[in-house]
């Protein structure tokens, strides 16, 4: 294939014409200035041998001889930051730019309003013998950020002419039709000079010659550039200044994560109220009215369906309102780009701790669902920072504890529900940090920790359609999730609490649920939470349940207490009632302790089954089982901790 | 709108230079960690800074990871890197 070349016969209507090439990095208003230019008489199409679109026109420019204007053949070239392509179409302005066949002359455009980031191909472009001319577009916008761009100073820097144009108001053309008649007429201004590179590394010697580049435009565009609004600062470097400050923003930070939790609570109550009555009343009366009309009425799948669907799944999505409103409130947060703002006070705060910063993502990741916490610690570039990570993750308090919170918290703390949340929240960090602290002073003694910054986006007013958008996805997946893993668990659990235990009374699906196999299991189990306030069956047998998953905790104790059982009272109240009784006579009347420990063991104890295979994927099943011993280790001695010292203070 | 974090590199964490790039490169070694602080700790306006940081972004000497907040339910409901890392 033929070099391109820009006196192509395919481009150029007239031979003689001269050939003036219009380059620029994208978004500066090259084709806009083209357009202006050549007006309707520009064609598009696909570069001679090759698939890059590109416009060509006349453009007319007016002459001072009496013949009147000046036929200029014009070509659009493909934006282009640089001369080191990185794209096809960033190739082919490279090739025409520095081929033999270069144009008569180049108007290199660049934005006022981002003035050095559009002067690197212009030092570059310096770099060689060519006729170029600097136009310089978006004044208007720079403007009214009070930014004001000497021209003349400009020109005198780069050593080219400079044009300020407005293709828009169609304002500078004539000037730039005069620099660019004056700059083919001319000599051919000399290279500017680089630095030497002699005996440099390929790395040393590229970022040597792009430095160099960025000395020039950095001092070019200093000497042009005035701000005339220099104190006035931005509004978010205003915000920046609280909310990224070392004591500040870490205070700003937990003051939005409280407000979050407590007006998900406060607003989400009358939905959840009503979703309760719907479900536990309206749904599964219904249902037990057509089972009787069917002469089903007493029969295992009348048992499957109320006893097990409507009242497992039902109770998990009366929280669907609250995870809708966190999920939004979320989302305004991340749309609002405080998230971002979020992440140097988490990264400062980690640094200073001494974990290595880049693992905020994963951990920040692992608050909405451990699995792709665990699967987001492949960013970090060495071994040891993801295996410490990846047995950090799990101490992430994920959505999904947050409906049991959620549900314990309205049922022993109504008034202070949200302040619960919150304070689970808090908790995870420490945990997080607690547990980081000693495995570095324990296995990763030494641990180097790349530098990172954060790319802060402006501050924004959240739009309706992306928040919508973020929440409702967030909240399918919720709900995809009580709709697959919780039916499978809510299934599991009614087919045990429907098999009578050995030497006990009943047959299947007809036994009560103390003296089912289910029960049978918790009780075996439950002496070891003894010491923690919770070692009664209804309450280990729940936990048992969350090891699969915590969404399926809720929906456990559903099925044990039979809440939609109108005569127990129904619902979230028949479980309220049924949680306080359990509870009192698991602590020995010291129930709230024993309601915050068995909060603490559910928060620091294995998430789910799906983060374990997600831990053995990426750290392997010794690893794996390692964090599960940790995790169960550190659940129980906190809880065991917090019980027997709230007895003492109660 | 989604954040980025912009990580160094492998290769960029031993180069030096006396210009505004190698200033950017030292100063993120030091622990500046948004524009506003480089643009402090550089000297440089943030016009550059931004500049300097999206060609070492071009050059390959500072890594882009998205940054993104809690997403719902498991791997499949969401677009995080689990996938694509």
């Amino acid at each position: 294939m033929d070099k391109p070349c820009c006196h192509s016969p395919n481009i150029v209507a007239n031979p003689d014409d001269p050939v003036i090439a219009i380059a620029g990095a994208p978004n500066v208003g090259k084709s806009t200035l083209f357009n202006a230019l050549t007006g309707a008489g520009a064609s598009t199409g696909n570069w001679p041998g090759t698939s890059t679109e590109y416009s060509h026109g006349v453009w007319k420019a007016r002459s001072d001889r009496a013949n009147g204007e000046v036929p200029l053949t014009v070509i659009d070239l493909p934006g282009s930051y640089s001369l080191d392509p990185m794209s096809p179409d960033e190739q082919l302005t490279a090739d025409l730019l520095m081929g033999e066949d270069r144009p008569d002359a180049t108007v290199v455009i660049v934005d006022a309003a981002h003035l050095a980031r559009s002067l690197y191909l212009v030092a570059q472009l310096r770099e060689h013998p060519m006729k170029l001319v600097v136009a310089v577009t978006m004044s208007d916008i720079a403007g009214n950020r009070g930014v004001v761009i000497d021209s003349a100073s400009l020109q005198r820097s780069l050593g080219v002419p400079v044009v300020v144009v407005d293709p828009r108001r169609r304002t500078g053309i004539e000037a730039l039709a005069q620099a660019v008649r004056e700059t083919i007429a001319g000599h051919t201004p000399r290279a500017r000079a680089v630095v030497s590179v002699k005996g440099m590394s390929r790395d040393q010697c590229n970022l040597t010659l792009e430095d160099d580049r960025f000395a020039y435009l950095e001092e070019a565009a200093a000497l042009a550039t005035s701000n005339t609004d220099e104190l006035r600062a931005d509004m978010g470097d205003r915000i920046d200044r609280w909310a990224t400050a070392p004591l500040t923003g870490p205070l700003i930070f937990l003051a939005l994560m409280w407000g979050i939790f407590e007006a998900t609570t406060t607003l989400a109550a009358p939905l959840q109220d009503w979703l309760d009555v719907l479900f536990s009343d309206t749904i599964a009366g219904w249902l037990e009215s057509g089972f009787e009309a069917v002469g089903w009425g007493d029969s295992w799948v009348s048992s499957l369906v109320l006893d097990g669907l409507v009242t497992g799944v039902g109770a998990v999505l009366t929280f669907a309102p609250l995870m809708a409103i966190m999920f939004v409130l979320l989302a305004i947060l991340e749309d609002s780009g405080y998230l971002a703002r979020a992440a140097v006070v988490t990264d400062r705060m980690m640094r200073r701790l001494g974990l290595p910063g880049q693992a905020f993502l994963p951990l920040v990741v692992g608050f909405g669902c451990n699995v792709p916490g665990i699967s987001a610690t492949r960013i970090l570039p060495l071994p040891r920072q993801r295996l410490l990570t990846a047995l950090l993750v799990p101490f992430t308090s994920c959505t999904a504890r947050l409906t049991v919170y959620l549900c314990v918290a309205e049922v022993f703390f109504p008034q202070w529900a949200g302040t619960v949340v919150f304070a689970m929240y808090l908790l995870s960090i420490l945990l997080v940090v607690g547990t980081g602290l000693i495995l570095r002073a324990t296995l990763w003694r030494t641990m180097p920790d790349p530098p990172l910054v954060l790319d802060l986006p402006p501050y924004q007013i959240p739009t309706l359609a992306l928040t919508a958008s973020v929440a409702w996805r967030r909240l399918k997946g919720f709900l995809q999730t009580a709709s697959g893993i919780i039916v499978a668990v809510v299934v599991v659990v009614w087919l045990l609490q429907s098999i009578p235990a050995v030497g006990s009374e009943g047959s299947f699906a007809d036994v009560d649920v103390a003296d089912s196999l289910y029960a049978s299991i918790a009780r075996w189990i439950a002496p070891v939470f003894a010491p923690a306030g919770f070692g009664q069956w209804e309450l280990a047998s729940t936990l048992i349940i969350g090891f699969v998953a915590k969404e399926a905790v809720i929906s456990s104790w559903a099925q044990t207490f039979n809440v939609p059982d109108p005569e127990a009272g129904g619902g979230i109240a028949g479980l309220s009632d049924a949680l306080h009784r359990v509870f009192q006579e698991a602590s020995g009347g010291y129930m709230l302790p024993a309601v915050i420990a068995f909060l603490v063991f559910l928060l620091a104890y294995t998430p789910c089954v799906a983060t374990l295979a997600a831990q053995k994927r990426e750290i392997g099943l010794k690893w794996t089982l390692i964090g599960v011993v940790l995790q169960l280790a550190i659940a129980w001695i906190l809880a065991v901790i917090v019980f027997q010292i709230g007895c003492l203070l109660l | 709108m989604s954040a980025r974090t912009l990580l160094l590199a492998p290769r960029a964490r031993t180069l030096e230079s006396p210009g505004p790039l190698g200033a950017l490169l030292s100063a993120v070694r030091s622990g500046a960690r948004s524009v506003p602080e480089l643009a402090q700790t550089t000297g440089l306006s943030r016009d550059t800074v931004t500049a300097g940081l999206e060609h070492l972004v071009r050059t390959h000497r500072l890594i882009v990871q998205d940054l993104t907040s809690s997403c719902a339910g498991r791997c499949t409901s969401c677009d995080l890197p689990c996938e694509r890392a």
